[in-house]
């Protein structure tokens, strides 16, 4: 058996809520609930739940931008908690996000060049050249225009191709994971269609995993290897898209796909 | 037409047209839009960003950013909408025509408690007095099956889930018993389940009040449960219209076949691509005086790009514009 590449440990995360009267205290809320999974190289493992549901801390929690309360992260064997600042600023080029919202993902006023490159500015070894360079392959690999659109700016591309920029800007560390949070949500139907297709021509040539989060189901069945699905902090069902989805097991799961809305006639 | 057995038409719109100024000089952001919706009746629009859908909302309503200029006619229950002043406008909005729409937090007033917000139109179109409105307005709420709903009259919206809020937004609207109620992308913004417990409402209050419900949406299968006819939008212009059931069976324009097409189904094979439609939507300073999507057609002819394809009928109330459409891909 192969080392993990991601291996979650019984994570668990609360927050605190506002206060709602200056005597009482403030209430918890459990936001992930002694959660495991493992990811391996190469594959994607689906997240799906609504609002709510722990996904996006799930997301922060592998991507290190939070602490646990309790359990670890260990991406290839090490626990990413334990590592000193600047190792874990060096470890994070083998994990890169990419977020829901192509409109605000991305900062306005940086060209495109910049924004693709930015990820390299805190690596030491990378002439500014070089950087540039990179991006312009990274551009070619999502498909976009190298010699076009590096000296544009985000609002002069349509929301699918600002997906592509961000996804431009996660490869270009040559990362191992890529955490995407509901990626294609915020896409038009022929657009997402585009979007999935090139997540999965990247993963088979660049070997990447996915930790794949989405409220939508089909899109789910599509991308995972694995899947979880998560209600109000738990991972309440496990298993292989096709199982999982042909005949779930948990209520919470049966209501999900009973809500998916489907044309009552073959289309 | 046999005026003794149709249903009345309640909103018919004709070739309307819609400039907007743009940094490239004025572009047309509806080209022709022409439809019926009866009394009682349900019309989808579905297309994606830019195709004109939302416009033609913002039309109806009177909404229209500044400077856009309007041709052809909009008539509710006869009347002629586009000729109106603002403070006709102002009479119909929230009184015969009302509007949900995407978010429901940016619809609410931060600021103003939930019952405030649901009395203000009885006050303004109804003359209601304070407590006569306060009443009305939990009746209301109760209507729209919102939890707890006395003690949410004195509620924020900060304090109410997403599905909860966009109930209060159906209550506003609701809230003079409009002929008319647009729903633009009503559910978009909601989880899975809270959506379809939304569509179910708003199904129920169609039925009990008889108002006709105009619904936007770019999810087809949004769609398919919730409307007789659907209309697809693209590039500004009805590209296909037709009984829901029947453009979801014969997809008559390319367009919809490639947005059917490229939708991820459950249960499809994932080995399989999803489909794509090459290209994408023209710029509005860039629109075709031919057929929009000729660029991204895999069926296009010269002739496409010539003029605007006319009307043409594929069967009993479904008509497409397109040249090609008996071609198959």
């Amino acid at each position: 058996m192969t080392l993990p590449l991601v291996e979650a440990i019984g994570l668990s995360r609360h927050y605190r809520l506002p206060r709602e009267h200056l005597l009482a205290p403030a209430g918890l809320v459990q936001a992930l609930e002694a959660v495991s999974f493992t990811l391996h190289a190469g594959t994607t493992l689906g997240v799906v739940g609504e609002s709510g549901s722990g996904k996006s801390t799930l997301a922060r929690l592998v991507m290190a931008l939070e602490t646990p309360d309790a359990g670890r992260v260990l991406f290839e064997g090490r626990d990413l908690q334990a590592l000193a600042p600047a190792a874990l600023r060096h470890a994070r080029r083998d994990f890169q996000m990419v977020f829901q919202d192509p409109y605000s993902s991305l900062d306005p006023r940086m060209s495109i060049a910049r924004t693709v490159a930015e990820p390299l500015e805190r690596l030491d070894h990378v002439s500014r050249a070089e950087r540039r360079e990179r991006a312009a392959a990274m551009l070619e690999a999502v498909g976009l225009n190298a010699v076009q659109d590096l000296e544009k700016v985000p609002h002069e591309f349509s929301g699918g191709q600002r997906q592509r920029i961000a996804i431009a800007r996660a490869l270009i560390t040559q990362p191992k994971l890529i955490v995407a949070d509901e990626p294609v949500s915020a896409l038009d139907v022929s657009v997402q269609a585009q979007v999935l297709n090139l997540m999965q021509d990247l993963q088979q040539r660049f070997g990447l995993a996915y930790l794949f989060i989405s409220h939508d189901l089909a899109v789910v069945e599509r991308m995972a290897d694995e899947m979880i699905v998560l209600q109000h902090g738990r991972v309440v069902e496990r298993g292989r898209p096709d199982d999982v989805l042909r005949a779930p097991t948990h209520p919470y799961t049966q209501r999900l796909l009973a809500a998916v809305p489907q044309a009552p006639w073959s289309a | 037409m046999n005026p003794g057995r149709a249903p009345p038409t309640l909103l018919d719109v004709s070739d309307l047209r819609v400039t907007l100024p743009t940094a490239n000089g004025p572009a047309e952001a509806l080209r022709g839009v022409s439809f019926v919706l009866e009394r009682g009746g349900t019309l989808g629009l579905i297309g994606e960003s830019g195709c004109g859908k939302s416009m033609t909302a913002l039309a109806l309503m009177g909404l229209l950013p500044e400077g856009a200029s309007v041709s052809g006619s909009i008539r509710l229950d006869g009347r002629e909408l586009t000729a109106l002043d603002e403070d006709a406008l102002c009479a119909l909005r929230g009184d015969r025509i009302a509007m949900v729409f995407q978010e429901p937090m940016t619809a609410l007033n931060p600021l103003h408690r939930i019952g405030d917000q649901i009395a203000e139109p009885l006050r303004q179109h109804r003359g209601l007095g304070a407590a006569a409105a306060r009443a009305e307005a939990l009746r209301l709420l109760e209507r729209v099956q919102l939890p707890k709903a006395r003690e949410r009259l004195d509620s924020h919206p900060y304090q109410l889930s997403g599905g909860q809020r966009q109930r209060v937004v159906i209550a506003i609207a609701l809230a003079c018993g409009p002929d008319l109620l647009v729903a633009d992308e009503p559910t978009t913004a909601l989880d899975t389940t809270v959506q379809r417990e939304v569509l179910d409402l708003l199904d129920e209050l169609r039925r009990d009040s008889g108002m006709a419900l105009l619904l936007i949406s770019h999810n087809l299968d949004v769609m398919a449960a919730r409307v007789e006819r659907l209309a697809v939008m693209y590039g500004g212009s009805i590209v296909e219209s037709g009984p829901t059931r029947a453009v979801f069976e014969r997809r008559a324009h390319p367009y919809t076949r490639g947005l059917f097409a490229a939708r991820p189904r459950l249960g499809s094979d994932r080995r399989v691509r999803l489909a794509t439609i090459a290209g994408r939507v023209p710029a509005l300073h860039e629109m075709p005086v031919g057929c929009a999507f000729a660029d991204r057609c895999p069926l296009v002819i010269d002739s496409c790009r010539a003029v605007m394809p006319p009307v043409a009928a594929v069967g009993a109330d479904h008509d497409v514009r397109c040249i090609r459409w008996e071609t198959p891909l």
